[in-house]
């Protein structure tokens, strides 16, 4: 089921966003206590109750493979990846755009609000992130109520 | 013309339509835009590679028109004539001839023999004459005219250099011409072209009213062509209808509607038919890789100093073209390989008797969904020691392991990276790569590759490759819930089995022996650590090949086998070498293909321990490896076994079907009068009660039968025919055994026939004053008896050994023997390696070689027939056997006489 699928409208509203340095738009979602962003042309789809194939021997952050419309993509356990110390309920698939042909999915727990932030706001991640290996984050940025944790897309697609 | 040639000519035929085509549109063109000298070029360039191809096919008349119109547009674009409407005349007219000409080629394989053609040929050349004079007075210096005259006599007569002559001329001339050149362009034009244009104008018009039918022919389109990516892409769309196809059929079944059974019945035949077709697009035929092979093999052969004759075999076999692409340089590595570690130098060959050119074959041909190439070469054989050696050197073995490995342990060793067993580099091979390359690539096509070799007499490299990438049948398999698809080509066969009784361990290891061969045995839920609910329920044993070793896989069910649309897996998944890819599958869910090689790989050491473990235990327990099925049945208190081949039908009959007439028990039976034997007549028993009803075992030979009696059938059990000897010392009795705890004497069925009725097996043909000699080498004491007891019978002397070593020394040390029968399943030395110890020989070179076996294979029978064997015959099958060997021995008396 799609929830959101407006990729093409967000993707070019991002990219003109980069261009004037002015917002970044991104897709808020939450595991645990934590609110993540990740920018929305990174984004393809959100989608829930896709039947997960698991794929023995595999890395323990690997959830399995799932059929997406005839492509095979790979499912991420996206708070074992990121060595989140949290107990979360998996509930939907956040699909993202790789460099390699097939997208892969993030297993999230909910999905956030899609946020404007400007560029100029965003800050250097603090020394500690209680709760979670730093490396992955790339950006923070503060909303009134909570702390934004722009994810590093690049640390996590590293082998 | 064999198939290739022929698509090579459909492919020119295409060409030439095409050419046709343009050269048509292009003339239209010029007639408007003359000066485009871009259009003539594209012209001549088209003109040109149709002379040339039609050339390569000896197409004379075709060539000498395109080298005619060549000629003229050559100089067109050379600037030296002008278009005139004339000449466009003429080459349109050489159009409409070349047309006319392809179309009968097209037709009938030949050009036409038509005097109108030849009649225009002249025509034409006689034009292209009158252009050239034409062209001379353009240069209006008189010496260089009558210069230019004579060149041109004599380069008309060399054809085709005539234009390097030309340009050679221009260039000498180009100094004092170049002023007149600007003038020619200019002012000049008309004047210059005036004179020419008149001189032609009147054979012009003479040769038409000569009437030289221009013939109109119109060339059918039968072949377009089409991108390549076009084609992957229709394949691709061809799998998701597939797999669409495989949900709809599975949704019908469920709602079993007659109207939509039927209509998907017709879904699923035009998908399946589409599939084919789409796959036949891409398909090529082998010949376009093995045409190349004449020519790296000249080359090769020069290079080396040897003299190889190459065949081709099955070059119409037809590969997905992505196979085809990357079959080519395996392919050119092994034929390299051949030529120059396989075929001897010329001299060394006539040493050893062979012809001094050297054979090497290029052979294809499908096989059940695959392809097989083999390279194969009459050289001198890998030389399985100097294998044996190096692992050694190279530390690839321990000392102890390099002598326990087997023979095709040791050439797997080739396929290892850095083995080379060249002595010295030489610049074509040697290097310690390629070997495990080639093995590699092969792999990567979801092939597999064998080599079997006999020292002295050559090698043969074996390669199995899929017909197509992208959609492979493939077995589904279940394991803890979830599905898994192997790849037909990896699959040998299926078994069901106890796993708790037939599942045997060593050390950490299980295995299960499949008709005497030793095959480890992994679960397939232990691999995946899965959880697999009850152990034991997996039943159902897969037996895989990797090219060069069996594996069998226990899983918890079977599925049917299906066409599945192979699909990668990303890149998080590269370092897991079991998977080869994923599918989805009909009801939209997925499942994982199995890579067999990767696999066995991931498994690699447990299995080489296995191996080890199992050869210790083959010299241990000799003959243990043939399980035959036994009969057991009881005469009164006693059980008696003999092998079950060796009866021809089992029955009941009741005591009062016994009657006693002219002093013989008989029974009739299916309207014949059948006698009957007592076996306790014949052998130490106790005797049978009488009964109320008997078992009968109807024995059959040389059109005879007789049915002997007994109390009752115990049991039929799978077993191997180990026996003990010596307790009984009756020539009747082959052995006893302990069978669930009771003795159980192995009887010679012959041995009693024979003792029944003396004649029954007499052949009154053989009285020879020397009786012919037999060896027999056979581990097992049963057969060994049993054989050596009906061949003695025949009238043969015979003598025994257990093993291939000491059949060996026999043969070298107790005189002459006119025929060798040998088991292959032997300890210490098996019959494959006493056939070659034996054709190595050069006294034991002729002797006839009988293989006697009870494994029935066609790859063994075709590598003891590789290895020099004479005849190849299953164990229990006396009378053939005995037949053959009357024949291979008959043969050998001929040959004596002569």
């Amino acid at each position: 089921m799609n929830l959101i699928k407006k990729e093409d409208a967000l993707a070019e509203s991002s990219q003109k966003s980069i261009l004037m340095q002015d917002t970044l738009t991104v897709v808020s979602f939450y595991m645990g206590d934590f609110l993540f962003g990740i920018t929305a042309d990174k984004i393809v789809e959100i989608n829930k109750d896709l039947e997960i194939t698991p794929v023995p021997l595999s890395e323990d952050y690997i959830l399995g493979i799932m059929n997406l419309r005839g492509q095979i993509i790979t499912v991420i356990d996206l708070a074992k990846k990121i060595r989140l110390h949290a107990k979360i309920t998996p509930k939907l698939n956040l699909i993202i755009k790789t460099e390699d042909e097939a997208p892969v999915s993030f297993v999230i727990e909910e999905i956030g609000d899609i946020l404007e932030i400007p560029v100029a706001k965003l800050e250097k991640p603090p020394e500690k992130i209680e709760g979670l290996d730093k490396e992955y984050v790339e950006k923070v940025y503060q909303l009134p109520d909570k702390l934004l944790l722009l994810l590093n897309m690049e640390e996590i697609f590293k082998n | 013309m064999s198939t290739v040639d022929e698509d090579i000519l459909q492919d020119f035929l295409v060409e030439a339509k095409e050419s046709i085509e343009k050269l048509e549109e292009l003339f239209v063109e010029l007639e408007e835009d003359r000066g485009n000298i871009e259009i003539l070029r594209e012209l001549f360039r088209t003109m040109h590679s149709l002379k040339g191809a039609a050339g390569f096919f000896g197409f004379k008349t075709l060539e000498g028109i395109a080298h005619f119109s060549e000629d003229i547009l050559s100089k067109l674009r050379d600037g030296e004539i002008e278009v005139t409407e004339e000449i466009i005349d003429m080459l349109l007219r050489a159009t409409d001839h070349i047309k006319y000409i392809i179309a009968t080629i097209e037709e009938k394989k030949t050009e036409p023999v038509d005097d109108n053609i030849l009649e225009f040929l002249v025509e034409l050349s006689n034009f292209t004459e009158k252009i050239k004079k034409g062209i001379v007075p353009k240069g209006e210096s008189e010496k260089k005219k009558e210069k230019k005259e004579e060149v041109k006599e004599e380069a008309k007569a060399e054809g085709t250099e005539e234009k390097k002559e030309e340009k050679k001329e221009g260039e000498e001339g180009s100094k004092e011409e170049a002023s007149k050149k600007e003038a020619k362009e200019e002012a000049p034009r008309p004047e210059v072209k005036e004179s020419p244009k008149e001189e032609k104008k009147a054979p012009a018009e003479k040769t038409s009213s000569k009437a030289v039918p221009t013939p109109h022919v119109t060339l059918t389109e039968t072949h377009i062509k089409v991108d390549v990516r076009l084609l992957d892409q229709l394949m691709n769309l061809a799998g998701e209808l597939v797999l669409a196809r495989n949900r709809v059929v599975q949704i019908s079944q469920k709602i079993q509607d007659p109207d939509l059974l039927r209509s998907v019945q017709t879904l699923s035949l035009v998908t399946t038919d589409l599939q084919e077709a789409i796959m036949k697009t891409r398909m090529q035929p082998i010949g376009i890789v093995f045409n190349k092979f004449p020519r790296i093999v000249r080359d090769l052969a020069r290079a080396l100093n040897k003299k190889v004759k190459l065949f081709l075999e099955g070059t119409e076999t037809e590969l997905d073209r992505s196979i085809i692409e990357s079959i080519k340089d395996p392919l050119t590595h092994l034929v390299r390989n051949a030529i120059d570690h396989g075929i001897e130098p010329p001299d060394i060959r006539v040493q050893v008797g062979k012809p001094p050119e050297g054979k090497l074959v290029l052979r294809a041909y499908q096989e059940g969904g695959q392809v097989i190439i083999e390279i194969e070469d009459d050289g001198k054989g890998i030389d399985i020691e100097k294998i044996r050696k190096k692992a050694i050197e190279k530390g690839f073995l321990t000392p102890e392991q390099a002598q326990a490995a087997s023979e095709k342990e040791l050439l797997a060793l080739i396929f290892k990276p850095g083995f080379s067993t060249a002595d010295k580099v030489t610049q074509v091979s040697g290097r310690g790569v390629g070997m495990d390359v080639v093995k590699t690539n092969i792999e990567k096509l979801g092939g597999s590759i064998e080599i079997n070799t006999v020292l002295g007499k050559g090698t043969t490299v074996r390669i199995k490759i899929p017909l197509t990438l992208a959609i492979i049948p493939a077995l589904i398999v279940t394991s803890g819930n979830y599905r898994y698809a192997i790849p037909q080509v990896n699959l040998k066969e299926l078994v069901s089995i106890d796993p708790t009784k037939e599942i045997l361990n060593i050390g950490d290891t299980e295995f299960y022996r499949l008709r005497g061969e030793i095959i480890p045995v992994l679960r397939l839920s232990k691999i995946l650590n899965l959880e697999n609910g009850e152990e034991g329920e997996s039943k159902n044993l897969v037996i895989l090949t990797t090219g060069e070793r069996y594996i069998g896989l226990l899983v918890d069910k079977i599925f049917d086998s299906e066409e599945i649309v192979v699909k990668p897996l990303g890149r998080w998944f590269k370092n897991i070498p079991i998977y080869s890819g994923a599918t989805i599958m009909g009801d939209g869910k997925l499942a994982l293909i199995l890579d067999v090689v990767g696999l066995s790989k991931y498994i690699g050491l447990k299995v080489e321990d296995i191996d080890r473990a199992m050869e210790e235990e083959k010299l241990r327990k000799p003959s243990a490896e043939e399980t035959q099925f036994i009969l057991l049945f009881n005469v009164g208190e006693e059980t008696l076994a003999l092998p079950l081949a060796l009866i021809a039908r089992l029955d009941k009959i009741s005591a009062q079907d016994i009657q006693f007439v002219g002093g013989k028990e008989v029974i009739i039976y299916k309207g014949k009068v059948i006698p009957v034997v007592r076996l306790e007549n014949y052998l130490p028993l106790q005797g049978l009660p009488p009964q109320d009803y008997y078992s009968v075992l109807f024995f059959t030979e040389k059109e005879k039968t007789c049915a002997i009696l007994c109390s009752e059938i115990v049991d039929v059990i799978e077993t191997t025919l180990e026996v003990e000897e010596g307790l009984y010392n009756h020539e009747a009795i082959l052995g006893h055994r302990i069978i669930k705890d009771r003795t159980v004497l192995f009887i010679d069925i012959y041995k009693v026939i024979e003792m029944y009725d003396p004649e029954w097996f007499l052949t009154p043909t053989k009285e020879l004053e020397v009786p012919l000699r037999i060896l027999l080498a056979e581990d097992s004491p049963f057969y060994r008896n049993m054989i050596a007891n009906y061949l003695v019978a025949a009238g043969y002397e015979v003598e025994t050994a257990e093993n291939g070593a000491i059949a060996l020394e026999k043969l070298k040390t107790e005189g002459h023997f006119d025929l060798l029968i040998t088991d292959l399943e032997m300890p210490e030395m098996d019959g494959f390696e006493l056939i070659k110890a034996v054709r190595a020989d050069e006294s034991l070179k002729d002797l006839p070689i009988l293989v006697l076996t009870s494994l029935r294979g066609e790859d063994i029978e075709r590598k003891v027939f590789e290895l020099g064997a004479n005849a190849y015959e299953v164990k229990l099958e006396r009378e053939k056997v005995l037949n053959r060997v009357k024949e291979l021995i008959g043969e050998r008396v001929k040959e004596h006489a002569a």
